[in-house]
């Protein structure tokens, strides 16, 4: 038997909400110059896949980066193939000046991801009673994440850079249980992935 | 500013080292169907040691419907153990709630503290995602049978839906059923009970009925319905048993070709 679920546009809404970018007050000056930097990204784990790889931009001058990954997780490591398209988006919280070409930064987001594997759904097939199942295929992702990052190109107008960075994420599910079923909160909830990302020039 | 911004990052990145060098592991994906356990069942089965005779009443501990009621599970066992005249405990289906691998995780963790031998059947929410695959991988097969003194158990996989809506395996099931001596009395397990609201169980109720008057069955035990419900139709007893999550599990006495079952709150 199943309880009945809300419908999938609550969850997009909540997801909406909370993409929404929050002006820092720690960047305040730094939002006054609007630019628009693109970026390519390669992770580990992360519950997107084994490896992704993925695409973004960051604008507000660096301070929010919203990426599109594709993730992969082979059948070798698994048993079962997965797919997966994430959605993540990123603001920074605090960054620091190292020395004059190192930055270190840390950030706050969110991902939303949508699986291809075996049995999972957005919307389940018609034998199914209507809102018998939430669909599962989809999943939110909210992380914290610092990141190093090295300038390789500086010229008047625009800056370029580097960045190696680890980020401490956890699942809808998680924080669904914790808050719903009063689980308490353990390590393996979270997860942790690795990745590197490049400014396109 | 400048002090506090330092402060903050390198508190942030001593953190998420720190937790790196924890046991925090790296997700490659919800759907992940790696498991720690394999062939559970397998081996459980292995375990059993029927030293009582056949004239001993036999006690078992059935329980359902797990789902994410990890304090209610755990509460169960501590009854069950506590109880020593019971054999061995079966878990009649839905130990998840989406099939998920932490979700089997945490169940093979809440389970171990059980000091008896335990059977789990696969229900339909474990076989969403890649639930099934984690499900054989854990447990082993989802239709499998053992002999325990005078009886025959047979563990049986009634899903649909979840299973990509095809038909139960019924001729593996005739099989079983045919070829046991008719002195043994044979008892079905199987999550979906005849007359549930769903899971096609119009179509599915008289084929099942049928299969189980066939053969004599003894009884049919099912979970599903998260509350209990007895039946009976042409000498065979249809049960239910209610939801581990509704503070109940139930205790099957058996003595013979007769049983009594004992509905347990804790």
């Amino acid at each position: 038997m199943s309880p009945r679920y809300p419908s999938l546009s609550c969850i997009a809404i909540i997801f909406i909400f909370l993409c929404c970018p929050v002006n820092s007050s720690a960047h305040a000056q730094d939002t006054k110059i609007n630019r628009v930097y693109k970026h390519f990204a390669g992770q580990y784990a992360g519950n997107i896949g084994l490896v992704s790889v993925g695409v973004g931009r960051s604008v507000f001058n660096n301070t929010l980066a919203v990426g599109l990954f594709y993730g992969y997780l082979p059948a070798s490591i698994n048993g079962v193939e997965v797919h997966t398209i994430a959605i993540k988006s990123a603001l920074i919280i605090f960054s620091v000046k190292i020395s004059r070409e190192i930055t270190g930064l840390t950030y706050g987001g969110i991902g939303a991801q949508y699986a291809i594997t075996r049995n999972t759904y957005i919307k389940h097939p018609e034998y199914y009673p209507n809102g018998y199942y939430s669909p599962e295929a989809i999943h939110l992702m909210p992380f914290i994440g610092a990141k190093i990052r090295v300038r390789y190109h500086n010229s008047e107008k625009e800056q370029r850079w580097v960045g190696w960075y680890t980020e401490l994420g956890t699942l809808d599910d998680h924080i669904y249980n914790v808050i719903n079923h009063r689980y308490t909160f353990e390590p393996r909830m979270l997860n942790l992935a690795f990745g590197v990302s490049i400014d396109l020039l | 500013m400048r002090f506090r911004s330092v402060f903050f990052f390198s508190s942030i990145l001593a953190a998420l080292l720190t937790i790196a060098g924890c046991e925090i592991p790296c997700e490659f994906s919800p759907y992940d169907a790696r498991t720690s356990a394999s062939n559970y069942n397998t081996w459980n089965i292995s375990q059993f040691a029927p030293t009582v005779t056949t004239t001993d009443t036999l006690h078992i501990a059935l329980l359902s419907d797990t789902h994410l009621y990890y304090s209610d599970l755990t509460a169960a066992i501590a009854a069950i153990n506590a109880d020593h005249r019971i054999s061995f405990a079966v878990v009649l289906g839905d130990i998840t709630e989406k099939g998920l691998a932490h979700e089997y995780e945490s169940f093979l963790t809440g389970i171990s503290s059980l000091t008896i031998p335990v059977v789990t059947l696969v229900g339909n929410h474990d076989l969403r995602s890649n639930g099934g695959v984690i499900y054989e991988k854990s447990f082993g097969p989802m239709n499998f049978s053992f002999h325990y003194q005078n009886y025959f158990f047979v563990g049986f996989n009634n899903i649909i839906w979840e299973n990509n809506n095809t038909q139960p395996d019924y001729p593996w099931l005739e099989e079983q059923l045919s070829s046991t001596d008719s002195t043994v009395s044979k008892i079905v397990m199987a999550h979906v009970p005849p007359h549930s609201p769903d899971e096609d169980s119009q179509v599915q109720s008289p084929v099942y009925e049928n299969i189980m008057t066939k053969y004599h069955t003894m009884l049919s035990l099912h979970g599903h319905l998260h509350q209990y419900r007895y039946s009976e139709k042409d000498n065979v007893a249809y049960i239910a048993v209610s939801s581990v999550g509704e503070r109940e599990y139930c205790l099957l006495h058996l003595c013979g070709n007769s049983f009594s079952i004992e509905r347990i709150h804790f």
